[in-house]
């Protein structure tokens, strides 16, 4: 089997089409990898040396992954959080905005679930933990009453505060207590009524989070009333029901505009909003009721238009 | 990432796991009967060829044809520093390549910084594989490549008595086979045996087989065609030999110091880890790492992971103490 060694080896991981950088680092962060796989994967798939300085800490591996003692740039900025620079000569490589960053990314989160707060934020919200040791973890944030809690991308911007990065299926989420909205969006918030409640919060943060996109950047669970429950009934795992089957077959195009008409007070209100005369507005309506399957303008299809709509951001 | 076929695999190290992506890419976990042709169908375009190799490592070599198996003709390879005059340990290599494919050239860029620091020169056999070759065609021309090498010893400058066995894979199982038969047969003395990742063992009965199927680098349905195409219906057998399949030997004693490695998610982890063991029973001399995390021939396929450092590493410093 070694006669194929020669044969990888030579090939550059950056060149494969098979490796996406985003899930490469986030490989390494789901398996547990520490900073210097982090900072070797940037040399690597930059094909040059990398450096990064974590907490007060230099780093460095060159492209064959051996270590190095790097110096950072000059003029990097002087800030807690972790700094990744590549040591390319020859002028950037189209891909090493996007290394850096994702390393960049990584690293905050390897430093953050190494924070002793981090782990009594993933005790409170993890409802298989004891109480006991739930109650001694919230104290220690001092939480007190109800608290909100915000899922977002994991991301070196957000505010430092009682957070952590939780691995899920759906990739790396950023979980942080209290009215810390991170400004660049989406996210999805909850509020927990007490520590009892902070699982259930935490995890209908998560839900909203997936169910926010560009026209709802910020999706609070309490302004989606009992939607929330049909969110939680999600399960990928199932066959998927006909009315979703159904959506996936239209184009973006077709969901922006039945999204806007079905979110109108009437066919004239949307027509306008669309940039659209209403009595082509009036054509489409059937195709659309053809495609669909139902009249997503009545009261009744409006509500499995937007049922189905919830539904397909989860998965 | 690859899907599982077992529960209770040891984790793939982190790193690694990334990099077993592109892997993933290339070749499948598990190799069948149609893809020997493609295996065996040379070079990919990105390849170096046996020339760059050469040049990239600053050695020279040259083809000289011996007598195999039965006095059929084999040739070996004689890989040396370019320009190298005196003397220096010799390096006997047994290629990998399952049985049934690679040639003597694979692998050989490893040994190139031991030629260059010892003045070492290394011989590489083609053996004969198999399925066209069962056995024992490729464990009886690899010790015929030995016998040779020992008694050309003076001619290739190699110092007296200064002589070891090296191969990774099937080339690691040929190796140990090697020096039972070169023990059995009173042959050429060796001063060591360097087994990466070795392919020991026929029966298919390790935990380690059956916890990576599906999965990895070499699993076990690969294994079993490797195993199928040398040894056919004899497979698993009572009648199988020791230098076949060294796993089967009994009595490891009066063998030369073992460096003997694999990683803790392989096939062979099992059969590599006892193998040492009956070393140590029969009071022999073996060092043995397994490395966590670790598919089959890591340390090749991910050069650049800090473990693959650790496992080169860790065998050249065993090199270190034996030529010093």
């Amino acid at each position: 089997m070694q006669e194929l060694v020669g044969r990888l080896k030579v090939l550059d991981p950056a060149a494969s089409e098979s490796v996406k950088i985003i899930d490469y680092f986030d490989s390494l962060v789901a398996g547990g990898a520490g900073a210097e796989s982090v900072v070797r994967a940037a040399a690597i798939l930059s094909g040059v040396a990398a450096g990064a300085r974590v907490r007060g800490r230099i780093l460095g591996v060159d492209a064959d992954g051996a270590r190095i003692t790097p110096h950072p740039p000059a003029g990097s900025p002087d800030t807690e959080a972790p700094l990744v620079w590549l040591e390319r000569h020859s002028g950037p490589d189209q891909n090493d905005a996007m290394i850096v960053d994702r390393a960049q990314v990584a690293l905050a989160i390897i430093v953050a679930r190494a924070d002793p707060t981090t782990s009594a934020v993933e005790r409170v919200i993890d409802a298989d933990v004891s109480r006991i040791d739930r109650e001694a973890a919230a104290r220690r944030l001092r939480l007190d009453g109800s608290v909100r809690v915000i899922a977002a991308p994991p991301h070196s911007l957000h505010a430092t505060t009682a957070s952590t990065v939780l691995v899920t299926s759906e990739g790396a989420v950023w979980i942080g207590l209290g009215e810390v909205i991170p400004p660049d969006g989406p996210v999805g918030t909850s509020i927990a009524r007490d520590l009892d409640d902070l699982p259930r919060a935490c995890a209908d943060a998560r839900l909203a989070l997936r169910l926010a996109d560009e026209r709802h950047r910020v999706v609070d669970t309490s302004d989606l009333g009992v939607l929330i429950e049909l969110a939680r009934s999600f399960d990928a795992a199932r066959p998927r029901h006909p009315d979703l089957q159904a959506l996936d077959t239209l184009d973006a195009r077709t969901i922006e505009a039945l999204d806007v008409v079905v979110d109108s007070e009437s066919i004239r209100a949307a027509a306008a909003r669309l940039s659209l005369h209403h009595s082509s507005l009036q054509a489409r309506h059937d195709t659309w009721t053809r495609q669909l399957g139902y009249d997503p303008l009545t009261p009744r299809g409006r509500a499995r238009y937007l049922a189905a709509r919830l539904l397909q951001r989860l998965g | 990432m690859a899907v599982d076929g077992i529960r209770n695999r040891p984790p793939f190290d982190p790193e690694l796991e990334t990099m077993l992506e592109v892997i993933g890419a290339m070749v499948p976990s598990t190799l069948t009967a149609e893809m020997i042709p493609l295996m065996r169908g040379g070079a990919l375009p990105v390849m170096p060829t046996r020339e760059e190799i050469l040049e990239t490592a600053q050695l020279q070599s040259r083809d000289v044809t011996i007598p195999g198996y039965q006095g059929a003709e084999i040739v070996v390879s004689i890989i040396e520093p370019r320009g190298r005059t005196g003397r220096g340990p010799g390096i006997f290599h047994t290629h990998g390549g399952g049985m049934i494919f690679g040639d003597r050239f694979t692998a050989v860029e490893g040994f190139a910084e031991w030629l260059h620091r010892y003045n070492a020169v290394m011989v590489s056999v083609e053996y004969r594989l198999a399925p066209e070759f069962p056995d024992p065609y490729p464990v009886e021309d690899c010790y015929a490549g030995l016998v040779w090498t020992a008694e050309h010893a003076d001619d290739l400058g190699i110092e007296n008595g200064r002589l070891l066995i090296a191969g990774g894979s099937a080339g690691g199982g040929l190796a140990a086979g090697v020096a039972l038969l070169a023990r059995d047969r009173q042959g050429p003395h060796l001063i060591g045996q360097l087994l990466m990742y070795p392919m020991l063992d026929d029966r298919d009965a390790t935990v380690s087989t059956h916890q990576i199927e599906s999965v990895g680098v070499w699993d076990r349905g690969s294994n079993l065609l490797g195993w199928n195409a040398l040894l056919g219906d004899r497979r698993g057998t009572d009648d199988v030999s020791i230098y076949a399949a060294p796993a089967r030997a009994t009595d490891l004693s009066n063998l030369p110091p073992a460096f003997i490695d694999c990683g803790s998610a392989e096939v062979f982890r099992d059969e590599d880890v006892a193998y040492a063991s009956a070393i140590w029973a029969a009071g022999g001399h073996a060092e043995l790492h397994v490395w966590p995390g670790g598919f089959h021939a890591f340390e090749g396929f991910a050069p650049q992971a800090a473990l693959s450092h650790d496992a080169i590493d860790a065998r050249d410093r065993w090199i270190r103490r034996l030529l010093g």
